[in-house]
């Protein structure tokens, strides 16, 4: 377990590079997917759109969407922090918000839309 | 003194009315001087070579001894000369005069870089980076007796464009990662460096060599701004030996 986590540790950069690119390239057809959901729907409040996505959509793709999107976003503000926070501790905490605050927002899409 | 032929044309040149350049240098001497501050010089261009190094050494022996730079070979093979001139980060010595601008040429140290004096920039962290790759072969077999280390021509050819690096850190300079990161980014010059002993067919410590760049920031600090390539004054491009090394860097192993 603990040479695991030490490779983990030391390949932190490959990891972070290869999964920026898989999300972005999920992302793609995943995001216009959703945007097609929601604005071929013919709801006219919020409560309606939000009842048709919650029923039309494949519930399984849109985790799939959910995961990468909330990935992809903590990846991106890691990057950002890393590339311009140089105190070590300053850049910890704020990694962890950031961390915190994505997990955070998916947990509350998930029990609205797919729960 | 007399560099050009004494034709008929270059003697009326010379008695021409004097084609003037006003030149903005950034000065500095840490024994005398609180904060830095530009200093103007005018030349004459009939009087003066081609080059931003021959007004700058025009300038160094007619007007202003204390002006300090680096400059060796004045043919952009030693690097000494590299500067920020009128923005860009070049070698003075191949960057010609520009004679139809109006306004001055402003010439600078190159940026985010510790001023030892004058135009002369701190070098030993970059230095220091460049040593930290290994810059030589390293063999695990045992070397070849009474013969050279073969290569074919393909595994040469792979080195151009790599070997011809001068290290004049322009593009290194000129990189916004590396002004931001410079302890812990090794910057385009020293990443094209460990490309060319990465892709040597005759180094036998390719893996290792990859292994030590997979951290976030010797190697991934780079998001291809691409101002290394646009910078280097030998028509270089770090910006694609770097992505090279990214697609070498294995996920497993």
């Amino acid at each position: 377990m603990n040479s695991f986590l030490i490779t983990i540790k030391q390949k932190e950069g490959v990891i972070h590079w290869w999964l920026q690119r898989i999300t972005s390239v999920l992302l793609i057809p995943l995001v216009l997917w959703f945007l097609f959901v929601l604005f071929n729907s013919d709801a006219s409040t919020f409560y309606a759109l939000f009842s048709h996505v919650t029923t039309s959509i494949n519930l399984y793709i849109f985790v799939i969407f959910l995961i990468s999107l909330f990935v992809h976003i903590k990846l991106g503000m890691d990057c950002i922090i890393e590339d311009y926070v140089h105190h070590e501790n300053t850049k910890y905490v704020s990694k962890s918000l950031v961390t915190l605050v994505t997990l955070i927002v998916f947990k509350f899409f998930y029990t609205l839309f797919v729960l | 003194m007399r560099f050009y032929s004494t034709s008929v044309s270059q003697i009326k040149q010379s008695e021409a009315s004097p084609r003037l350049r006003t030149f903005e240098i950034y000065r500095w001497d840490p024994e005398k001087d609180n904060k830095p501050y530009l200093k103007t010089y005018v030349i004459d261009l009939n009087q003066c070579g081609p080059m931003v190094l021959d007004a700058l050494n025009k300038i160094k022996n007619e007007q202003d001894s204390t002006l300090t730079y680096r400059r060796s070979c004045r043919e952009g093979i030693c690097g000494s000369c590299a500067m920020t001139i009128d923005g860009t980060n070049t070698l003075a010595c191949l960057r010609p005069i520009d004679t139809e601008a109006k306004t001055p040429v402003k010439i600078n140290p190159l940026p985010h870089m510790y001023v030892i004096k004058d135009l002369v920039p701190d070098m030993s962290n970059f230095y220091a980076q460049y040593k930290s790759i290994e810059p030589w072969l390293k063999k695990k077999s045992a070397l070849p007796v009474n013969q050279e280390q073969l290569q074919t021509q393909k595994d040469r050819a792979l080195l151009d464009g790599l070997y011809e690096c001068i290290l004049c850190s322009c593009c290194a300079t000129s990189c916004p990662s590396y002004w931001w990161n410079s302890d812990r980014y090794l910057g385009p010059a020293v990443l094209l460096q460990a490309y060319r002993w990465i892709i040597d067919s005759r180094d036998e410590y390719t893996k290792e060599r990859l292994s030590t760049l997979e951290d976030p920031f010797k190697v991934y600090r780079c998001h291809t701004i691409m101002n290394c390539t646009k910078a280097c004054p030998k028509h270089l491009n770090p910006g694609k030996a770097i992505s090279e090394i990214k697609r070498r860097i294995s996920l497993f192993g």
